[in-house]
């Protein structure tokens, strides 16, 4: 494995513990500060389902979020993970970066968070190629939160 | 989540360099001005960035405020970022800590690049950015507020004579007046309405030099003033063509009766940086707002053509045009028509036509100024509770011969309560510092505010200055909205929002300089407050008497600046300004201009806007207003010039209300 691509899978594993404790309260939030389909720009592919993205919140005043898609598990490439799962997270990371390098525009719609002012946020992460989430489901490369944690990717 | 330099791209040589784009390598230095670490602005882009800042560059920008929502969607709590001013009582130890003592430059933006025409005004030109000298005619003095009191003033005197109606012809007139259609007056055309804004966009036409470059350019804007109002023909300004040049506004100002006041258009400007990462010249937030004339035009039934120098258009943001003399209520905008809001980045101009065209944003050929079918639309989404609609209501009930409400000339007898409905709503209509019929104040509020008319009423008023307990006359005009309490940090404002329009209305809260700092440019046009040798004074002006002349009553020191009530008249010590020689033209006399204006102040978003859209949903069927509250803590001190100002960011034009 190359330096690099070790250093990506490190901060992925760093930023996968980080969103894991993030998440639950996140999920709770229902504000939505700035409704409807925004056109937001691409800064990084931090894990298939959390992007890190900036756009105009109003003319002028840029800022930059963390997205993570609703309802959407993903395999994860831990040591805890079987191999299978460690596959698939390879795969559904490669997916979704593929998947927006090839969109012509990215959206985020609706997005939740808990205050205006956080750096993370909940949103479908759309684009004119379609849902992102809905996607990664099609390729068996996500899948709803509702699936139990201990179901295994490979069945 | 820290901003990530893990996958910054470039090193931050390169950000500043590009930042710096277009300089010379010496030139990085201007007064306070030096290459400075933006945590704002990085957090931003996602890197850190070192813009051009200081004074008069770019103030350290705060940061965004903490907006959240209630649990039953009713109220948005919002906390905004520490002022990086050490907190100081600006009107008990004036001028407080965020006052910028003046530095004859222009601008410059966050990349170091000259801003042309961002210097309002300098010891030899008190009013730097006009552009030649002010051109006057006479006009018709009568404001549409005379005509309508003598129409219902006829209407008041046939009801006590027991006659049955009026002349047809005028109730078409209130009518007209009302709706901006043409008139054989001098305020022709200027609805009282506010239902045109979709046709209120003018572009800053080019000019070209004989190679076929564009070189500058301007636009002609048409303004009428009287008692509380400033209305005007543009609301958008569409300066596409002159991204990279200069330009003019030229403004032709109809002071009608009862309307005097000084000129102060404030532009507010955007900031632009060169993008660290692409190379680009992108738009950056707010830069410095400031007046650029406080010329006073005094005499009613005059026509005022004043034309202004303008920055590039790649700037513009929009221009407030204040009438401080009484203000909350007078004041007007005019936006960038380009600017986008909200969901689905509608620009401004289509949310005008979302509340007022059958079509909505899209539609293409709305026209309700001259299209009967769409203006009946158009005023049918101004809601009932419109002291304004309440009149036109009323008059178009007595002008139809099918209206079954009792109004109709003749048929009903009722000519002294039509006259009585009539005077209710005309006098409410005349003063929008308090809430219309039909309204009451939150008790549990700061302030109310009404959106109606796609303008505001607000819930406060009063005289201020001693024996008012409403607080200290500091600042210039009547005191009809004001927020006493608050001097230093932190502030709670609460402010309940009611919507009587038919269409959602936006709200947004802006600081002018508490937070950045302000510098006061127009002290300059007043020169009892200059600091240096006074004009002379020509002999036997009441100037060379008492009390001017009374020791006592002699200012020095910091005072000169900022001075204190000297007994006299407390804004204008003279009875006139006018220099007696050139009265249009000639430098202004003592005491003509203006304690502190706005010079260029650094504006910051409070509340909305960029952190967040606030909403006020619009009256139910049954008539029931919509409501939402906002609940702001202030962790700043505010100019002395304004504390709040409050504003629908989707209709500005005149949906505003500001306190001192």
């Amino acid at each position: 494995m190359s330096k690099k691509s070790c250093f990506k899978r490190c901060r992925m594993r760093v930023l996968t513990g980080v969103i894991a404790c993030c998440v639950p309260l996140l999920a709770l939030a229902e504000y939505v500060p700035f409704p409807g389909k925004l056109a937001v720009h691409l800064l990084e592919v931090q894990a298939p389902n959390i992007i890190f993205v900036n756009f105009e919140t109003w003319p002028g005043f840029l800022r930059s979020v963390q997205v993570i898609l609703p309802d959407t598990a993903v395999p994860e490439d831990t040591p805890q993970a079987d191999s299978c799962e460690r596959e698939k997270a390879h795969k559904a990371l490669g997916f979704t970066q593929e998947f927006l390098a090839a969109a012509k525009k990215i959206y985020v719609k609706d997005m939740r968070m808990n205050t205006s002012a956080d750096e993370q946020a909940y949103s479908e992460i759309l684009t004119d190629k379609g849902s992102l989430s809905q996607a990664l489901k099609k390729e068996g490369l996500a899948r709803s939160e509702s699936v139990p944690a201990d179901t295994s990717w490979c069945q | 989540m820290k901003h990530k330099r893990a996958f910054v791209k470039a090193p931050v040589v390169a950000a500043l360099g590009l930042l710096a784009g277009g300089m010379g390598s010496g030139s990085i230095a201007w007064a306070g001005c030096e290459p400075t670490f933006d945590p704002f602005l990085s957090k931003m882009m996602g890197m850190d960035v070192f813009p051009i800042m200081g004074h008069p560059c770019a103030q350290p920008h705060p940061g965004p405020s903490i907006q959240t929502l209630s649990a039953d969607k009713v109220t948005t709590f919002v906390v905004t970022p520490e002022g990086h001013f050490p907190p100081r009582d600006p009107f008990a130890d004036p001028p407080g800590s965020n006052f910028l003592m003046t530095v004859y430059e222009n601008m410059k933006d966050l990349s170091g690049r000259d801003m042309p025409n961002t210097l309002p005004s300098t010891p030899d030109n008190p009013y730097n950015l006009h552009d030649g000298p002010v051109l006057t005619r006479s006009i018709d003095p009568t404001n549409p507020e005379d005509d309508l009191d003598m129409i219902i003033d006829k209407i008041e005197a046939a009801a006590s004579k027991g006659e049955q109606g009026v002349d047809d012809d005028l109730i078409e007139f209130a009518i007209k007046i009302l709706e901006g259609r043409p008139v054989d007056r001098a305020y022709s055309g200027f609805p009282l309405l506010h239902y045109t804004g979709s046709k209120k966009v003018k572009v800053i036409e080019p000019i070209f030099d004989d190679d076929g470059n564009v070189v500058s350019g301007n636009v002609e804007v048409n303004m009428i003033y009287f008692n509380q109002h400033i209305e005007a023909d543009t609301a958008f300004l569409d300066p596409s063509a002159v991204q990279e040049v200069p330009y003019t506004v030229t403004y032709h100002v109809k002071i009608l009766n009862r309307g005097m006041e000084d000129f102060s258009p404030m532009t507010m400007n955007f900031n632009r940086m060169i993008n660290p990462v692409t190379g680009e010249d992108m738009r950056g937030p707010f830069h410095a707002s400031m007046d650029k004339s406080y010329f006073p035009m005094l005499d009613e039934g005059t026509e005022y053509t004043v034309k202004i120098k303008e920055n590039k258009g790649k700037y513009f943001n929009l221009v407030y045009t204040w009438g401080w003399r009484i203000h909350p209520p007078r004041v007007q905008v005019m936006e960038n028509a380009l600017k986008t809001a909200g969901p689905d980045g509608w620009t401004l101009p289509q949310w005008e036509k979302a509340a007022f065209c059958e079509g909505g944003a899209e539609d293409t050929d709305c026209d309700p100024v001259n299209n009967a079918h769409d203006r009946a639309y158009a005023i049918a989404q101004i809601g009932d509770l419109s002291p304004s609609k309440r009149m036109w209501n009323i008059f178009k009930s007595m002008d139809d011969d099918n209206s079954s409400d009792g109004h109709r000339k003749g048929k009903e007898g009722n000519l002294q309560q039509v006259a009585a409905r009539l005077r209710a709503a005309y006098l409410d209509w005349t003063d929008r510092t308090r809430l219309p019929a039909g309204v009451e104040a939150d008790p549990d509020a700061t302030l109310t505010l009404l959106y109606v008319n796609n303008t505001i009423y607000g819930s406060r008023q009063g005289m201020t200055g001693a024996g008012s307990n409403l607080g200290p006359a500091s600042y210039k005009g009547i005191g009809n909205g004001s927020a006493h309490d608050w001097t230093i940090r932190p502030y709670d404002y609460k402010v309940t929002l009611y919507n009587g329009d038919h269409f959602p209305h936006g709200y947004m809260n802006v600081d002018f300089g508490g937070s950045r700092g302000w510098e006061n440019h127009f002290q300059l046009t007043d020169p009892a407050t200059l600091q240096g040798p006074h004009p002379d004074i020509p002999p036997g002006h009441p100037a060379e008497e008492d009390p001017f002349t009374n020791p006592a009553n002699l200012v020095a020191g910091a005072d000169r600046v900022f001075p204190v009530n000297r007994g006299g008249t407390e804004e204008f010590l003279q009875p006139t300004p006018r220099n007696l020689l050139d009265p249009v033209n000639g430098s202004p006399q003592f005491g003509s201009g203006c304690y502190f204006t706005f010079g260029r102040n650094h504006a910051w978003p409070n509340a909305g806007g960029p952190w967040g859209g606030i909403m006020v949903q619009p009256v139910a069927d049954d008539g029931t207003p919509g409501m939402h509250k906002v609940d702001i803590t202030y962790n700043f001190e505010p100019t002395i010039r304004l504390k709040i100002y409050q504003f629908d960011p989707l209709h500005h034009d005149v949906a505003i209300y500001s306190l001192h």
